[in-house]
């Protein structure tokens, strides 16, 4: 679960803050954009969301 | 987070932010753009303790638990995430996976050398066409006297080029039976092993992510990890600790953007006022704070629970 949402929230924030840097946030001279890139792999990597929402569920659903 | 904090994480952390400032951050957007894995970064974390975080200090680790290790990666992915991912898969996969299930010989002929960073680690699962779907791998070993011979290729592999040492796994047995799978040490500069693509990514560029060849590689019985048969469940296992440490990464993250966004918000003025005086930018902020809350708590919560059942 905290690999889950955890990965969701800073796909969210690096969102977010791109958002709140207006067109300054879409360029390299401020540090959101390459955040807004970065977090992506933290969705995928070593299980997607997908997955880990398979887990979560099978767990939640044993017994 | 307002739980008190452990003594020796607070150190990590203040050591992290310390090393990041000087060491990451000037030259991290070179390293983005270029896509250079910078090793040298890696082993000034060597130096620190921070590549063998978990290891026992008998193995030349740092001998921390888990509130160590989620705090180290989630100081690094605040200012580089690439460097965190890195660092993360070393410990967590690599690393991880030797001192679970490697016996005596193999810990201690193998981690000294990643805990110090002498050597960097990959940790091989995926490939081409099997992501999630690990199962129906295609890298096969077969037995010939008292080797095994290595056949097929991993994909996305954090370190699959520089790693000196790798972890991986492949068939031994039936496809889709999940103990038909055996992990395998493999050192760089075994005949039959080489690196191959490496990825051109849309972010984590200084994190190295490439491919590894495998032809008529002819890894020796004592290279085995556990019993032939169990390393899909190794993997798995392997995988759950792994966890933590990508949950702390997105949670370094999330933090990075949020700092600056919070920052900026406040000295950027539109309409006369900062922009942060608009409810509309302030909500924002407002549910980042609390998701970013929520996920450090169940972050906190992981480690616990890893603390309290250690195997
Ligand atoms: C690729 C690109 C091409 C562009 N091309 C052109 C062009 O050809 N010509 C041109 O003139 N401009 C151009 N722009 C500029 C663009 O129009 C501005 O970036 C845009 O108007 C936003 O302004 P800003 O970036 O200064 O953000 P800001 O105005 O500083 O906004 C920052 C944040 O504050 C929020 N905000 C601001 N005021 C309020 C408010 N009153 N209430 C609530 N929220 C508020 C915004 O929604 C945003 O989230 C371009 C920008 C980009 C990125
Ligand atoms: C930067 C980076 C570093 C990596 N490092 C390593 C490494 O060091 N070692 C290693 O072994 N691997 C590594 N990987 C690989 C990574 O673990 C895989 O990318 C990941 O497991 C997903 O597999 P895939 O990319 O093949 O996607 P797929 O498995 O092809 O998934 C594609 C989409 O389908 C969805 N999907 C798949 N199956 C299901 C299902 N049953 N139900 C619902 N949805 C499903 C997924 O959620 C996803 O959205 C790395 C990847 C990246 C991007």
């Amino acid at each position: 679960m905290a690999k889950y949402y955890a990965s969701e929230v800073s796909v969210y924030c690096a969102n977010e803050a791109v958002q709140i840097f207006g067109g300054y946030g879409y360029t390299k001279d401020f540090p959101v954009e390459k955040f807004y890139r970065d977090c992506k792999l933290c969705t995928i990597g070593e299980g997607t969301s997908e997955i880990q929402k398979l887990v979560i569920s099978r767990a939640i659903l044993k017994d | 987070m307002h739980f008190q904090e452990n003594e020796s994480v607070t150190m990590v952390r203040q050591m992290v932010r310390d090393f990041a400032e000087k060491h990451i951050r000037p030259d991290m957007m070179v390293w983005d753009e270029s896509q250079t894995f910078p090793i040298e970064v890696f082993k000034g974390l060597g130096e620190l303790g921070l590549m063998g975080v978990l290891v026992p200090e008998n193995y030349g680790g740092s001998g921390f638990g888990y509130y160590e290790y989620a705090a180290a990666i989630e100081e690094l992915a605040k200012v580089c995430g690439s460097v965190g991912l890195s660092m993360a898969a070393h410990n967590s996969l690599c690393t991880g996976h030797i001192m679970q299930f490697g016996n005596e010989d193999q810990k201690q002929r193998w981690l000294p050398k990643l805990a110090s960073a002498e050597w960097i680690g990959a940790w091989g699962l995926t490939e081409a066409n099997t992501g999630s779907d690990a199962l129906r791998m295609k890298c096969v070993a077969h037995k010939d006297g008292n080797e095994w011979v290595l056949n097929g290729a991993k994909n996305w592999i954090t370190h699959g080029i520089s790693g000196d040492i790798a972890v991986v796994l492949a068939r031994t047995g039936d496809l889709l039976d999940s103990h038909g799978i055996t992990a395998f040490v493999v050192e760089r500069g075994t005949p039959g092993f080489s690196g191959g693509k490496k990825e051109n990514k849309l972010g984590m560029r200084a994190s190295e992510t490439a491919e590894m060849i495998f032809e008529d590689c002819r890894i020796p019985e004592e290279n085995v990890l556990g019993n032939i048969g169990d390393g899909f469940i190794q993997a798995m296992k392997v995988l759950d600790g792994g966890r933590i440490s990508i949950a702390s990464l997105s949670l370094g993250i999330a933090k990075g953007a949020y700092e600056a966004a919070l920052k900026y918000s406040k000295e950027r003025e539109q309409f006369g006022k900062p922009i942060s005086n608009f409810q509309a930018i302030a909500f924002k902020l407002a549910d980042m704070a609390t998701k970013i809350e929520a996920a450090e708590l169940l972050i906190q919560e992981s480690c616990d629970l890893k603390t309290r059942v250690k195997t």
